[in-house]
């Protein structure tokens, strides 16, 4: 991308959600790492502030109570104030997310609306652009991965797309890194605004929402200059001058927090390492990044089975320039990877470990994998290059799921797998998904007995309940998976009700609700939707009954050593896939 | 699962393999100073005997003298009664809701966006 000759000022803000208000944060935002990278490559002067820094800091000082942000939870009440109604209570809360922040100066305003499908981050996206827009008169760019959430169920979001396409200079799906960059150009006044001719930009045709095709993506390292680095510090064990014994012990244990750890159970450990700083513990960030971008299988629950997409995939050098890059400049030997899964392309382990390993580069890393193509020695490779965890896509042990869902998984090879990397010390996590269209009785024991025979070399597996994606194989053609598909009249209003129920009922975070679940639907000749959502309670439970105990004396042993007593999580805190 | 391997079991520690024998270290440690004095000091020898993962050696060699004096009969049997749980909200009072039948040609149109689009 060319430079331009001036230099005009962009502020780009992530939109808070509600994690802040359970935990410490401890991942700086990738996506708006990405574009702002973009943007200063460009020649842009970048102003990034993530809010929900800010947003701690007001939790911290008490300024306010999760039942206070009800206003957030309002469709109505939202909707009307980016349409220019008064309301005292968002206008003033946006006021001091913003507080300290230069927006005068900027020519254009980006804000994510974050990426973890929560609501307080959607709506707290339009309320500050609304804020900025009435109180500064700023271009405001929506983007960040909840967008595509959104424009996936845009029918039952329909009200929030036509606000914020009505109201602000554009609203982004997809990829942003380029797109942005040429809004940015358009509105700050160096190009004409053409959206209809930029990708992922979406608008009003008649009454629908639409959009352009999704950009593709670009390989870019984050760049995270200008963030407050220290709110997103992992608190792990660093004793240099002790001896190889307590070192090794403290790598150990820093191996578990940040890799063996479900989430809820890292950000645990990591809240009883931040009241123990100085003591042997030193604060450390890890480095979020992805190298490859859309998958070439078609598994038909997923949001990338409908339509091929070209794969996106950086070289090699690039990738290790990359990461070293970043683990220079930000100090930190630690990543955590969000490829498609790291073994996509054929011969890349090799190259990638090798060249790890004869630059004697430090790493610590954790991805997705497939099964498929990985031998011992690949996975050999991948632990000396700094491998601590391979999440892979199981989703049933079902002979006969895994080909309705095309999902090319052998089981043998999968628990071949498993026991290799248990045998050479990388964590192997599985993602299961439990109500998928006529799992009976049968193919449901199919899927607990392979976890229960592969229990010792399971380190944790994720249970999703499967939802309908509308941009899959099975939320397209419902009827061939023998589905009829069921929808609420008023999901949106319904969805913030029970997120705000979740807030005001103080729950613990993993009891999250499940956003994803937008559409329910009856089988063909089977289950109604109603007793399909009594049939899943026990199947959860029963999934949960074959986790290992390790993780439930983890929660129990750090809650002790934090002298706090909370409601357990609930295990149940995942849907089927993150969207694209 | 790993074994703490070397000595013997000590008198007072359980014999044989349950699910987990962490609560059973901390009752231990609670009720026998000598057995919590060593699990501060040489934590190995103290859990040698008993049947723990990795990651409960792991978590109980973590504990210091803080997090021992917190301790009571009580608390410990707070935390180890508390479980996980299922807990979907929304789901029970959503499902009891009236549904209206999904139009599929509602679904997806990104056909036509595609042909408006670039």
């Amino acid at each position: 991308m060319a430079a331009i000759p001036t230099r005009p000022r962009v502020l780009i803000l992530v939109a808070p959600g509600e994690q802040p208000m359970f935990t410490r944060m401890n991942l700086p935002p990738f996506g708006t790492g990405v574009v702002t990278a973009s943007l200063r490559a460009a020649g842009y002067d970048v102003d990034l502030h993530d809010l929900n820094s800010d947003l701690s800091r007001m939790w911290q000082a008490g300024e306010f109570t999760k039942a206070d942000l009800h206003p957030f939870f309002d469709e109505r009440a939202v909707m009307e104030f980016i349409g220019g109604a008064p309301h005292d209570f968002l206008d003033t809360f946006a006021g001091r997310l913003l507080a300290g922040k230069d927006i005068a100066a900027a020519d254009v305003v980006g804000i994510s609306a974050g990426g973890d499908f929560s609501f307080l981050e959607m709506q707290s996206a339009v309320v500050i652009g609304a804020h900025i827009q009435r109180h500064y008169g700023k271009p405001i760019v929506l983007g960040g991965n909840n967008l595509d959430y959104l424009m996936q169920f845009k029918d039952a979001f329909h009200s929030w797309w036509q606000a914020c396409i009505t109201h602000f200079a554009a609203a982004v799906t997809g990829p942003g890194e380029d797109v942005f960059v040429e809004l940015a150009g358009a509105l700050g006044g160096q190009r004409p605004l053409l959206p209809m001719a930029r990708p992922g930009v979406a608008r009003l045709a008649g009454p629908s929402v639409v959009r352009a095709p999704d950009a593709v993506h670009r390989i870019l390292a984050p760049d995270f200059d200008g963030l407050r680095l220290d709110d997103y510090h992992n608190f792990v064990r660093h004793r240099p001058q002790a001896s190889p014994g307590k070192r090794s012990a403290d790598e150990m244990w820093n191996r578990m927090q940040l890799y063996q750890f479900p989430p809820y159970l890292s950000w645990l450990a990591n809240e009883t390492g931040a009241a123990r700083l100085g003591n042997g513990v030193t604060g450390k960030l890890v480095m979020p990044y992805v190298f490859n971008y859309n998958c070439p299988y078609s598994c038909a629950f997923c949001t990338e089975s409908l339509e091929r997409t070209k794969l996106v995939h950086a070289t090699v050098d690039d990738i290790i320039a990359d990461m070293t890059g970043l683990s220079e400049k930000y100090q930190t030997p630690y990543f955590y990877l969000f490829n498609n899964y790291f073994n996509l392309r054929n011969g890349f382990v090799e190259e990638f470990a090798s060249r790890v390993i004869l630059h004697g580069v430090e790493l610590h890393w954790s991805d997705c994998a497939r099964f498929n193509s990985l031998t011992y020695e690949r996975l050999a490779l991948l632990a000396a290059s700094g491998c601590r965890k391979l999440t892979f896509g199981l989703e049933t042990a079902s002979t006969s799921m895994l080909k309705i869902i095309d999902k090319r998984v052998k089981l043998a090879e999968a628990e071949q797998v498993l026991r290799w990397c248990s045998e050479l010390g990388i964590c192997a996590d599985l993602e299961i998904i439990t109500g998928l269209p006529h799992e009976d009785e049968d193919t449901f024991a199919e899927t607990t007995d392979f976890l229960e025979r592969n229990a010792e070399f399971i380190n944790y597996f994720n249970v999703n309940r499967y939802f309908v994606a509308p941009k899959s194989l099975m939320g397209a053609r419902p009827q061939a998976y023998g589905m009829r598909l069921r929808k609420f009249p008023d999901a949106y209003q319904r969805l913030l009700d029970a997120n705000y129920q979740w807030l005001a009922d103080d729950l613990e975070f993993s009891y999250k609700p499940q956003n994803f679940r937008v559409y329910e639907f009856d089988e063909i000749d089977g289950r109604s939707a109603e007793q399909l959502a009594a049939d899943i309670i026990p199947k959860i439970a029963r999934l949960n009954a074959i986790q290992s105990t390790d993780f439930s004396d983890a929660w129990r042993v750090l809650s002790l050593r934090q002298d706090r007593l909370g409601r357990a999580p609930a295990r149940l805190s995942n849907e089927t896939m993150a969207l694209a | 699962m790993t074994t703490a391997e070397g000595t013997p079991a000590p008198e007072d520690a359980p014999g044989e393999t349950t699910a987990s024998q962490v609560k059973e270290v901390l009752e231990r440690a609670i009720s026998n100073k000598d057995f919590a004095r060593k699990l501060l000091d040489d934590p190995d020898a103290a859990l040698a005997g008993y049947v723990l993962s990795e990651v409960q050696l792991l978590l109980l060699r973590s504990l210091d003298e803080d997090d021992l004096a917190k301790l009571t009969p009580e608390n410990l049997d707070e935390f180890f009664a508390v479980d996980s749980a299922v807990y979907t909200p929304e789901d029970a009072a959503m499902v009891q809701q009236g549904y209206q039948l999904y139009d599929e040609e509602d679904l997806e149109d990104e056909e036509a966006v595609r042909s408006e689009g670039t």
